[in-house]
């Protein structure tokens, strides 16, 4: 921090611009109210009061799009409903992300073979960031993508160019 | 064209008989008055879905509405169609199983039961007694969860955030107590073609006699929180009344038929596996904060069976003895042609199985008659003529699990 | 009070119930054809388990539903399900299983009506049981079955546009659908 420190009055942080909106997104992820089928019911039960979401600050479930940071595709993907998902997905306002949460979510699952009407993964349909395994998944594993997420968050590009080491963005909180 | 484009094209149905009063503006009735002259009404249409936080799951429900009141309902469905079917001719007996998991997910064990059962029936074969008892209690300890689930989440539609979470407290032991006999807690595939998949584990019994106790106390409370609420009863008494020989007619089962003041329960009528040995009380909806047959009388039969069902599993624990808990079948399940339906009690009605047999491994045709599908399907008589804001309270109420509806 | 199957078809044959063609055993009922002479069973085995069902006239079906729900000694009143089976791919008929429930006699029935796979049309059974509506709709999308004067007969599952039936036994599987790779 160079030049600032200890100039300052004690409750006076100084950071870097970069990590401080990183640090804003990833503390207060919104997801989106979008159960698909069964994965849906162990989203409800991570947000609910047993595995309690609302640790990490993601248990504010929006019902629309346009308030919400994170979808959670929790469930198959079919295609009457891939056309559903992307509009969706276009709906979030950015940044956003997506938690393809469940086998079917991830590459069709058990659906794969037989699913005629299945879509093998919800990646053909819009970018997902972090994949969770599991049919369903338990809730800690979804906590655990989420996590997941947020650590890929921590590690993004916001105002320096892309190009630079990502281990200059792992700076300690300043305490 | 767009879905809703096509939609709006599509010709208007399920108008009901004397809600679609059509006629021209300035058409005057008999003692009629016309005051202002210049206001033109259109109908319009609101979409509800698929992604609505109250239409539990990927429904999608298309409302044409006459300001404030509902003059029709249109559900479409199929955005969570899995191909059921086509998996159950196209994958051996044994492994169909897990797909039955996935159709009512909230009631996975009902129906491994009901497949299961399918199957032994055009099978013919004998089923040990520990077996059915275990399968009984599974059924019933599933029943609870689900209707758990359908409680907590109609507070949710209704405004009442409180009681899903209470909900979920009890419904997390419910899973940690299936988890300990199958290690899922979703999809348990526990329930087996000829038995069940293991035996109980050291001190489950004992400890689902605890659950039970702490449960019945939990139960008052849900009562207390919801049942009489005065915003609850206003938003759910006399909404989407049902009349028995409708339900009847339309091919509703389950608290819905039972809701509508029809005695009629397979547990009690065609029974199964232990229930002609275990005492319970079919309950009934009987209008007791309105009309009989309306939301409320549909939720309290659910509240009711919750409380039954610990009535249920209390008497298997007296009367459950030690044996083997798989019939003697080989590993590779031939069937001998044939064909059959069955069709067993779940949480939300009749879940049926109709299954034809060639001889072979695998099946010649697997349908699934779920009972989401048909409760579902009386949704355009029950909608017109209801307040917009009531759509919810109705479909809150018929409690369907879309993973069921579409399979 | 429940009714055997013996005893349902004694009393369709008293009341003359139109388009009955014959009682058949649930081995006949899963093959394609089921009036053909049955193979002579091993000795030794048991069986053959599942439901008996009722062989019907697919034109006269509505008729017959009707006779079933009206008759005080039968009292069918619920249709329950509604759905269509392709036997094999080379077989020339599909079969309609109707399955029926009565609430006041706690019986079963099924019925299997079969059309011919080049004109498999049905009259619909909505006027007499207006749950079939969805079943039917359902039945038609995934095998092709034609259900005549059924007031809405769309796609249910399937989008509009989705192109063969899924649940007939010569069915390909899409390679794409709207774009979106389905291999």
């Amino acid at each position: 921090m160079g030049l600032l420190e200890h100039r300052l009055e004690e409750n006076v942080l100084t950071t870097r611009l970069d990590w401080l909106i990183n640090w804003a997104r990833l503390s207060s992820i919104w997801p989106m109210t979008f159960g698909l089928a069964c994965c849906a019911i162990e989203m409800m039960a991570v947000g609910a009061a047993h595995h309690d979401m609302d640790r990490f600050g993601a248990g504010a479930f929006r019902a629309t799009p346009r308030q919400a940071d994170l979808m959670i595709v929790a469930g198959t993907v079919n295609f009457k409903m891939a056309e559903r998902v992307r509009r969706l997905y276009e709906q979030m306002p950015s940044p956003k992300y997506v938690i393809a949460m469940g086998a079917c979510a991830t590459g069709g699952g058990p659906y794969y073979k037989y699913g005629y009407n299945v879509v093998k993964g919800v990646d053909r349909v819009v970018p997902v960031d972090v994949y969770v395994a599991g049919c369903p998944p338990r809730p800690e594993a979804l906590l655990e993508g989420l996590m997941k997420l947020q650590e890929k968050i921590r590690r993004q590009a916001v105002l320096r160019k892309p190009g630079l080491p990502e281990k200059a963005l792992f700076v300690p909180a300043p305490s | 064209m767009s879905d809703e484009a096509r939609a709006a094209t599509a010709p208007p149905r399920a108008v009901p008989p004397g809600a679609g009063d059509e006629r021209w503006i300035g058409e005057l009735r008999p003692g009629e008055r016309e005051v202002l002259l210049d206001v033109k009404t259109q109908d319009m249409e609101v979409n509800m879905g698929p992604q609505h936080p109250s239409t539990h799951g990927v429904l999608r429900v298309l409302l044409r509405a006459d300001g404030e009141i509902v003059t029709g309902a249109q559900p479409h469905l199929g955005y969570l169609h899995r191909c059921a079917e086509k998996i159950g001719e196209s994958v051996e007996f044994l492994q169909y199983l897990p797909y039955t998991d996935r159709y009512d997910y909230l009631a996975a064990m009902n129906n491994n039961l009901g497949y299961s059962m399918a199957v032994e029936h055009v099978m013919g074969v004998e089923i040990p007694e520990r077996a059915q008892w275990i399968r009984t209690i599974f059924a019933e300890l599933n029943r609870i969860g689900s209707h758990l689930i359908s409680f907590g989440t109609y507070g949710l539609d209704i405004g009442a955030f409180t009681p899903f979470f209470y909900a979920f407290r009890e419904r997390e032991w419910i899973m940690a107590l299936f988890e300990k006999v199958c290690g899922a807690r979703l999809t348990y595939s526990y329930i087996r073609i000829g038995g069940v998949f293991n035996d109980l584990p050291e001190g489950w019994l004992e400890e689902l006699g605890r659950f039970l106790d702490v449960f019945e106390t939990k139960w008052a409370e849900y009562n207390d929180l919801l049942s009489y609420n005065h915003i609850f009863v206003e938003r759910t008494k006399n909404v989407g009344i049902l009349p028995p020989e409708k339900a009847i007619a339309w091919g509703c089962t389950g608290p819905m038929l039972r809701g509508s003041g029809v005695r009629w329960d397979l547990r009690k009528d065609l029974p199964y596996a232990m229930y002609p040995r275990l005492e319970f009380d079919v309950c009934v909806g009987q209008g007791r904060m309105g009309t009989v047959g309306d939301c409320w009388d549909r939720y309290f039969v659910r509240l009711l069976e919750m409380k039954e069902s610990v009535r249920i599993l209390r008497q298997c624990l007296r009367q459950i003895g030690p044996g083997p808990v798989m019939a003697d079948i080989p590993k590779t399940i031939r069937i001998p042609a044939g064909a059959g339906y069955v069709g067993v009690e779940n949480p939300r009605g009749e879940l049926g199985h109709y299954i034809v047999s060639d001889g072979g491994k695998i099946a010649r045709r697997c349908r699934v008659r779920g009972p989401s599908f048909c409760n579902l399907s009386i949704l355009p008589e029950l909608m017109p003529g209801t307040m917009l804001a009531d759509a919810v309270a109705i479909i809150g109420s018929v409690d369907i699990v879309v993973g069921e509806t579409d399979r | 009070m429940a009714k055997s199957f013996e005893q349902i078809v004694e009393r369709l044959k008293t009341v003359g119930a139109p388009g009955v063609i014959a009682a058949i055993d649930p081995e006949q009922a899963s093959k394609p054809d089921p009036l053909a002479p049955a193979p002579p069973r091993k000795e030794g085995t048991k069986g053959p388990f599942g439901d008996p069902h009722l062989l019907v006239e697919a034109k006269r079906v509505p008729e017959l539903l009707a006779v079933l729900r009206d008759d005080p000694e039968l009292r069918f009143e619920m249709l329950v399900d509604v759905t269509g089976v392709d036997y094999a791919k080379e077989a020339a008929n599909l079969g309609v299983i109707y399955a029926l429930l009565s609430l006041s006699h706690r019986t079963r029935l099924c019925l299997r009506a079969d059309v011919p796979k080049a004109d498999p049309r049905v009259p619909t059974a909505c006027a007499v049981h207006p749950g079939a509506n969805w079943h039917e709709r359902e039945a038609g999308e995934m095998l092709g079955l034609v259900f005549e004067g059924h007031p809405d007969p769309r796609n249910i599952l399937l989008g509009d546009d989705w192109v063969g039936w899924p649940l007939r036994k010569d069915y390909e599987f899409p390679v794409e659908y709207h774009g979106i790779s389905c291999v």
